[in-house]
């Protein structure tokens, strides 16, 4: 990796690739230090240990969540146009950042860890509630049946989205990521 | 005109190196790591990139980020004024204040995706990197 990046940013980009690779059983301080080329006093100095490492990678993972949303309201775009805006964005982001998308099938293991549950909860929460208030804008502007329950709704759009994914990694993330998911989406938001 | 573009895309990848190289020798990175590392082979070899063509949403590293590093480098090298890169910045976003911080850091334009041929030419124009002949536009030489 280039030189010019920061210690603790080559860290977590390693990080991300281990959790990729190996799975969060395969993520230690160890492996890292080893990849990195560096001991374990070097990383220490930048983490507080693997749960500080994966505050890093979980920053990483969500670090375009509240330009997305920005973008939605300074393009005044509809529900159904910002729901669709932000499908589109995290699909191509995964598709082509394939190891960001370890982390989307970890949030329940990753919730037991008592130095990260808190940040795990938050971009759960965040998606979620994301989701749904722009679901409930689409109701009360009459794009979307008014009988519709946001949340559930919420959770059938990103259960869609980590279904496909989860599908994906395990067929070898052999075909398109983003056409799977935008028909899955598409195939949602005919139906609402 | 040398350009550098950065982009993770291989749809937009593929429009950009064909639209921008009408106007230079394109080379085409997939992500904000790439697209340092070259810019300073470039500088290395005595061979600097004109032009700077990022997405933001890239893997590992964006390309705001890969913007502020390229200026730091610039700066360490004592690359001021006009002999710094000109760089644009292409971007599903908005003018969102991350994207904005990046005309802290000597981002010269912003374009929304996806890419209008014109507004990119006009950008270039606007930067002083074509010159408008014959009724169409060229790299400045």
């Amino acid at each position: 990796m280039s030189p010019y990046m920061k210690r603790s940013e080559k860290i977590i980009l390693t990080a991300i690739e281990i959790l990729d690779e190996l799975g969060l059983q395969g993520l230690s301080t160890k492996e890292i230090c080893r990849r990195e080329g560096v001991s374990e006093g070097a990383l220490y100095k930048h983490f507080t240990g693997k749960d500080g490492v994966m505050l890093g990678i979980l920053g990483c993972y969500s670090k375009f969540d509240n330009d997305i949303k920005e973008t939605i309201i300074l393009k005044e775009l509809s529900a159904k146009e910002g729901i669709t805006y932000a499908i589109s964005r995290y699909a191509e982001y995964y598709e082509n950042y394939p190891a960001m998308t370890a982390i989307l099938n970890l949030y329940e293991t990753l919730s037991h860890e008592a130095g990260i549950a808190h940040k795990v909860a938050e971009i759960f929460e965040y998606r979620n509630r994301f989701f749904a208030d722009l679901i409930e804008k689409g109701i009360r502007e009459g794009e979307f049946k008014s009988d519709v329950n946001s949340d559930s709704l919420s959770d059938i759009i990103l259960g869609a989205c980590m279904s496909v994914t989860l599908k994906w990694r395990m067929h070898g993330r052999s075909y398109p990521l983003k056409d799977k998911i935008l028909e899955a989406h598409d195939h949602i938001m005919k139906f609402i | 005109m040398k350009i550098l573009i950065a982009e993770d895309d291989l749809a937009s990848r593929r429009f950009m190196s064909r639209f921008m190289s009408a106007y230079g020798e394109c080379d085409i990175t997939v992500d904000g790591i790439e697209a340092i590392e070259a810019y300073i082979l470039g500088l290395d070899s005595g061979e600097p990139y004109e032009l700077v063509v990022l997405d933001v949403m890239m893997p590992r590293v964006d390309g705001i980020k890969a913007l502020k590093t390229i200026r730091e480098l610039e700066k360490a090298r004592g690359i001021v004024g006009a002999e710094r890169a000109k760089i644009i910045v292409t971007t599903a976003l908005g003018e969102t204040q991350y994207i904005m911080s990046g005309f802290e850091t000597g981002l010269e334009m912003y374009i929304n995706k996806p890419v209008e041929t014109d507004r990119m030419e006009a950008a270039m124009e606007k930067m002083g990197l074509l010159d408008r002949k014959d009724g169409g536009s060229h790299a400045r030489t």
